[in-house]
C-alpha cells in the first residue's frame, strides 16, 4: 500500500510517497499543506523573485529584523556549514549579496518532517531533484532504494542509473542513514575555475552524501563538488558518507568514503 | 581543502616539534616529476613557524614540482612520526602520515584527520529497480556563484 503525489515547488518537482494504511484524501491534504509551505519558503527565499524577502534585503530595502525569523535561522545555518566545510560551502556571493539558495530546499524538506510524522503512516519518502529523506518502512522488503544518476547524461526523469544506495533500516543493503543529497556540475563543468591550479574545476562531476540531517548532506555535497576528494575525506569527520563521481575518459569513476554502502557494477 | 591539509600538517608539527627541522630541507623526493623540476625543494607550512595556508610552493612560470616527498621518521615522546607530502604541479594535494605516532590522544586526532583514504571503483549504467533517482537536477546560477566564492576563499 503506497500512495504517491507530485507537485512543483521552487521551480522543481517534489515527489512524495506514503507507505501504510492512510486514506488517499489524507495524503491529498498533506500534499497540499507541503505545497503551501514550500510556496511560502519560495516567497521568502527566492533570489529569482524581486519581491522576496531575500531580494529586498539584498537591495537594502529591508532588514533581517523585519523579515520572518526563518530567514535568520537559515542564514545561521549557512554560517555554521561555511565553518564546518572550511569555506567550501558559502552563501555569500562575490558581489556581497546573500544567497542561501544552496540549502534552502533541503532546509524546507527537513522542516516538513513534522507534518509527515503526524500522518500515522508506516513510512514515507520526500524527494526533490537530488535530495531525498525517508522514514520508516519502504514499499518493498528491499528498503528505500535510491538510484544515483549517471553524471554523463543530462538530468531528467529518464537518466540512467550507475548505482543504488538503500536509505533507512530495511533491506539487505540498508545504510541506516535517512537522508541523501546529490549535487553536480556535470553539464556546467568548465565554468568554475580552481585558483590553485588555474584549471577548470572538473574533478568531481557529481557528489552524493548520505547522513541523518538532509541539510548537512546538502552542504557537504556542494562542498565536495567544489573541494574534491580532500573535501570528501573531511566530510567523514562530520558524520556523513560520500560518493564522488568523476568522468575519466568517458567512464564513471566513484570515489567513496569507507562508510559509504551502495550497489554498483 | 589544501588549507585544511596544511592545518593538519601544522597540527602534526605542534605534536612533534622536531619535524619542523625534518621538513625543512631533508625532504627526500621519491617520485619522478612529470614536468621536471623534481629538484625543487618544497617548503610546506610550518617551516616559518606555523603558517597555515601557504603550503603551495612558488610554482614559478607554472612548472611546479610534482611528486611525493617522504620526510624521515622522527621520534618524540609521543611516538614515531613520518610525513609524506604529495605535490601536483607545485600544489600540495595530499598529506599522509605513513608512520603516525602512538595511541596518545594527540596522535589519534592526527590519524583520524589524515589517514582515511577513498575507495575507488569504476561504475557502469545498469537497469536497477529503484524507488527514486537522485541526481543533479540542474545547476542554478546561484550555486555557481556560491561555488566560485567558495573557491576564492578556499584558495586564499
Amino acid at each position: 500500500m503506497s500512495e504517491r503525489r507530485h507537485f512543483v515547488a521552487m521551480a522543481m518537482d517534489v515527489d512524495l510517497e506514503i507507505v501504510g494504511d492512510v486514506e488517499p484524501t489524507t495524503v491529498d491534504a498533506l500534499s497540499h499543506h507541503l505545497e503551501t509551505d514550500l510556496a511560502w519558503v519560495d516567497s521568502v527565499f527566492s533570489t529569482y523573485r524581486e519581491d522576496s524577502w531575500i531580494s529586498r534585503i539584498n537591495r537594502g530595502e529591508a532588514s533581517l529584523a523585519d523579515a520572518p525569523p526563518a530567514l535568520a535561522e537559515v542564514l545561521d545555518l549557512c554560517e555554521s556549514f561555511r565553518d564546518e566545510t572550511d569555506g567550501l560551502f558559502d552563501a555569500r556571493t562575490p558581489d556581497g549579496r546573500i544567497d542561501p539558495t544552496g540549502i534552502v530546499k533541503t532546509w524546507a524538506l527537513e522542516r516538513s518532517r513534522w507534518r509527515l510524522s503526524l500522518l500515522g503512516a508506516d513510512g514515507w519518502r520526500l524527494a526533490c531533484s537530488g535530495d531525498v529523506t525517508v522514514a520508516g518502512r519502504a514499499p518493498t522488503e528491499a528498503g528505500w532504494r535510491i538510484g544515483l544518476a549517471d553524471p554523463r547524461h543530462a538530468p531528467g526523469p529518464d537518466v540512467p542509473v550507475v548505482g543504488v544506495v538503500t536509505l533507512g533500516a530495511g533491506g539487505p543493503a540498508a545504510t541506516g542513514m535517512h537522508a541523501l543529497a546529490t549535487s553536480g556540475l556535470a553539464h556546467r563543468s568548465g565554468h568554475i575555475w580552481d585558483p590553485r591550479t588555474g584549471q577548470p574545476a572538473a574533478q568531481i562531476a557529481q557528489a552524493s552524501v548520505i547522513g541523518e540531517d538532509l541539510v548537512r548532506c546538502d552542504a557537504w555535497a556542494t562542498a565536495v563538488v567544489v573541494g574534491g576528494k580532500a573535501a570528501a575525506r573531511a566530510a567523514q569527520r562530520h558524520g556523513v558518507e560520500v560518493q564522488a563521481l568523476s568522468i575519466v575518459e568517458g567512464a564513471v569513476r566513484a570515489s567513496r568514503t569507507a562508510g559509504w554502502r551502495s550497489t554498483g557494477s | 581543502m589544501v588549507g585544511a591539509s596544511a592545518v593538519m600538517l601544522a597540527a602534526g608539527v605542534v605534536a612533534a616539534p622536531e619535524m619542523i627541522g625534518a621538513l625543512d630541507g631533508d625532504a627526500d623526493p621519491t617520485a619522478t616529476g612529470q614536468g621536471g623540476n623534481t629538484d625543487a625543494t618544497p617548503t610546506p607550512a610550518g617551516t616559518d613557524g606555523g603558517a597555515s595556508s601557504d603550503a603551495t610552493p612558488d610554482a614559478g612560470a607554472g612548472a611546479g614540482v610534482t611528486g611525493t616527498f617522504d620526510g624521515p621518521v622522527v621520534t618524540n615522546i609521543r611516538g614515531d612520526y613520518q610525513v609524506s607530502l604529495t605535490f601536483e604541479d607545485g600544489v600540495l594535494v595530499d598529506v599522509a602520515f605513513p608512520v603516525a605516532g602512538t595511541d596518545a590522544p594527540e596522535s589519534r586526532v592526527i590519524n583520524e584527520q589524515s589517514l582515511p583514504v577513498l575507495e575507488e571503483e569504476m561504475l557502469a549504467a545498469q537497469d536497477w529497480d529503484v524507488e527514486y533517482v537522485s541526481g543533479a537536477s540542474y545547476t542554478s546560477p546561484a550555486m555557481i556563484e556560491s561555488a566560485e566564492a567558495a573557491f576564492a576563499e578556499a584558495g586564499r
